[in-house]
């Protein structure tokens, strides 16, 4: 009984597939897109690699793929059929590098499996009931719906294990709860009763905490005056953003976030420095947003930097918060994104 | 000393006569209309000894605006200046402290005209005309950017790449200065606090524009304002914190066209586009109070604006991390207790308690509008640029140009 994950990459396909409820992957690996061309192909091809694999006396009982976007439509997991895919057509405009390739892999799933569900989750659905206080952007109201302006986080899957890692930690469900996903696109989030009432992710992930390759929040005069004085094109911003800012940009080549906490040269201390700033602005502003904080929870790839932050954090809060007698804990959990899609997509289906 | 403060718009030419180190007020005036002819005369509306007068004469330019003025003045001897102090909203990089307009102040100046390209160019044009028209004057140039001159290398930087941050000057500049060092010391002098050792969050909350100060011993260590007067707060009619991928999408909309999306962001936007009625928060609030159905636009802007300040009032309690007290000040700080109610919400946590009958009945400022136990003191304090600035300028025309860095008089 294999559940198969996918997700589509700017420049990849990427695949994991689990046996039952085991937690770690039989298999995973990626098929690149830019060597096979199509999202139809690459997913034959990993569809291909997955039946050699898993040879001939196993079946493949279902197939999640995780999807970045799923705006306000998709609040949960939702099993994949065409009137899913029109609605997920209509979705391109926000997130126009992922989307078509997800459609078509979903497409090509459809026709390779017709008997298997095929469940699509979302990194959005968890934010997609965000209050509207966090979730509107100060924009004309005309252009805002237009545009269907609205934030939304961008890790929700990776919050919403944590956060259950956290009920398995025994911290009760009506805990405040700040959520730090430590990934190169990092995000933090404070979740009440199960629910995020603010985030630093934003319309697109650019917004929030500084990435690895991404600039986070910037003073939007920054885009105006950059068309006006760099002499650069729309584009050329765009991947100046998106590509080299964030630490990348602070410390002159790519780097883990990881690896600039621990940095020595001044530029990676500057990028921590900054980093480690920017996380605490994000971390006063959530616990504003809770009227108070419990637990802190740091999860995705660089959990472990939580050793770095986690104390850290705790002490800075703990001086501003002079009401409270008790400080926040903290923990950190290494549940990986592929088994929280797959766990997701098998608790949709048993429902 | 008799010293005139300038404040200079693009039109309008904003001033006051200012007796230090008493602090009275001897003259306040505004010429308006200052430029090319419009549909009304140009003319000088001023204030004195209790009287209003209107003073009609052709000003095409500052120059000629700065020459009237003067002449008015000229009138009584009582009402010659000794000094002229000049508001200047951006310092650039280069200037991290109120100063004497020398040469080669007026070289530095020169560079910041593309920082700030609607406020900084006539305002230098006018004082270059004070140089030639009246060079016996010594001049000083007070900096809405001075203030935060102490912001540290991790606040004021922007994680972008080494060719925007040092090319092009991409930094966190901050703005309202002026005001924010101004009622911070007002603020350490009304509970009895030495500066130096007080910490606080400044919100300045004005009718047009609107910004959060994090203060750690009297000095200021961020903004909410950054590159430009655009971040940060929800305002009037400007947008504050936004997507940076928002506005390429809003750019690829217009084909490129910044003016038109600058033009959105900064005038079009905030309350203005939110309520789609009015940009004053008061209005938004009032109609906010009528209907109470929670999905009603005045409802969700009013929710929007207050969440915003909310949360920045989170995080610079937690950067300052024992705040002495949260300010409130400029129009609506100062004039509307519901907003400094509303933003003070949750803070419990923080030791922010505000005292609602004390917050309500708050009329004369400065008050202190917290609960009697509550350990961060909530203040209503009048803000009074032109004071401030006329302050400033003593202070370092007098030599004491520490005491004028950080705010105080003494």
């Amino acid at each position: 009984m294999i559940t198969v994950v996918l997700e589509v990459q700017r420049r990849a396909l990427r695949y994991a597939w689990y046996n039952g409820q085991a937690t770690r992957p039989l298999a995973a690996g990626q098929i690149d897109r830019v060597a096979v061309q199509t999202a139809e192909e690459a997913t034959s091809a990993m569809l291909s690699a997955v039946g050699e694999s898993i040879g001939q006396e196993q079946s493949v009982e279902l197939i999640a793929v995780r999807i970045p976007f799923g705006g306000k439509l998709f609040a949960g997991p939702t099993r994949v059929g065409p009137e899913v895919l029109a609605k997920l057509e209509d979705l391109v405009p926000h997130a126009p590098m992922h989307l078509p390739a997800t459609v078509s892999v979903l497409r090509a799933c459809l026709e390779a499996f017709p008997n298997v569900p095929v469940v699509a989750v979302f990194d959005t659905s968890f934010f997609a009931d965000l209050p509207n206080n966090e979730a509107l952007y100060a924009v004309d109201g005309e252009l805002a719906r237009s545009l269907d302006l609205r934030r939304f986080g961008y890790h929700g899957l990776l919050h919403q294990a944590a956060c259950a890692s956290l009920s398995a930690a025994r911290v009760p469900e009506s805990a405040r709860v700040l959520s730090i996903c430590l990934e190169p696109r990092p995000e933090l989030t404070a979740v009440v009763d199960g629910r995020p009432v603010m985030v630093t992710g934003g319309a697109t992930p650019l917004e929030g905490l500084p990435g690895e390759r991404l600039c986070g929040d910037i003073d939007p005069g920054i885009v105006l005056s950059l068309t006006q004085q760099s002499g650069l094109g729309l584009e050329q911003i765009n991947a100046l953003l998106t590509q080299e800012s964030g630490l990348r940009g602070l410390v002159g080549e790519n780097v883990k976030l990881s690896e600039v906490l621990t940095g020595k040269s001044a530029e990676s201390q500057l990028a921590a420095e900054l980093f480690k700033y920017r996380l605490l602005l994000a971390a006063g502003a959530g616990v504003a947003a809770m009227g108070g904080v419990d637990a802190i929870v740091f999860s995705g790839r660089y959990h472990a930097c939580a050793e770095a932050l986690g104390s850290w954090l705790v002490a800075k809060l703990a001086a501003a918060c002079r009401a409270g007698r008790q400080q926040p804990t903290w923990y950190s959990f290494a549940d990986p994104v592929e088994w929280v899609v797959a766990s997701q997509a098998r608790a949709a289906i048993a429902s | 000393m008799r010293i005139l403060v300038f404040n200079c718009g693009s039109s309008s030419l904003k001033y006051r006569l200012i007796e230090l180190p008493a602090e009275r007020e001897l003259v306040a005036g505004e010429a308006q209309r200052v430029g090319p002819p419009t549909a009304e005369p140009s003319r000088i509306v001023y204030r004195m000894g209790g009287q209003e007068h209107t003073h009609y004469a052709e000003m095409r330019d500052h120059a000629s605006a700065l020459d009237e003025v003067m002449k008015l003045l000229g009138r009584d001897s009582d009402l010659v200046p000794d000094a002229l102090g000049h508001r200047v909203v951006h310092g650039g990089a280069l200037f991290h402290r109120h100063c004497m307009i020398t040469d080669e102040a007026i070289r530095g100046l020169d560079t910041t005209l593309d920082l700030a390209p609607i406020h900084n160019p006539p305002i230098v044009k006018l004082i270059k005309a004070c140089r030639e028209l009246y060079p016996e004057l010594p001049q000083v140039a007070i900096f809405d950017t001075a203030f935060h001159a102490t912001i540290p290398n991790h606040a004021r930087t922007y994680a972008l790449p080494p060719r925007l941050r040092e090319d092009l000057g991409i930094r966190k500049y901050g703005f309202h200065g002026i005001s924010h060092q101004y009622v911070v010391a007002e603020a350490a002098r009304f509970l009895g606090r030495d500066l130096d050792t007080f910490n606080a969050v400044s919100c300045h909350l004005g009718s047009g524009g609107a910004s959060l100060c994090a203060v750690v011993c009297g000095q200021s260590v961020d903004n909410t304002m950054g590159y430009s007067p655009l971040q940060g707060l929800v305002m009037s009619t400007r947008c504050g914190d936004l997507d940076p991928a928002v506005a390429l999408r809003l750019l690829a909309r217009e084909y490129g066209d910044s003016q038109r999306v600058n033009k959105t962001l900064n005038s079009r936007s905030g309350v203005l586009g939110m309520s789609g009625v009015s940009a004053d928060i008061r209005d938004v609030l009032r109609l906010a109070a009528e209907e109470n159905s929670p999905t009603d636009t005045a409802d969700v802007t009013a929710q929007v604006y207050l969440w915003r300040i909310r949360k920045y009032l989170g995080a610079y309690l937690t950067v300052v991390g024992s705040a002495d007290a949260i300010i409130f000040t400029d129009t609506i700080g100062e004039t509307v207790p519901a907003v400094r109610q509303a933003a003070c919400e949750g803070l419990g946590v923080f030791g922010v308690n505000v005292d609602p009958e004390l917050n309500a009945a708050a009329k004369k400022l400065p008050a202190d509008v917290a609960t009697k136990d509550s350990p961060v003191r909530v203040l209503a304090i009048a803000t009074n640029e032109e004071l401030a600035i006329a302050r400033f300028s003593h202070a370092v025309l007098t030599g004491e140009v520490e005491a004028a860095e950080k705010g105080g008089r003494s």
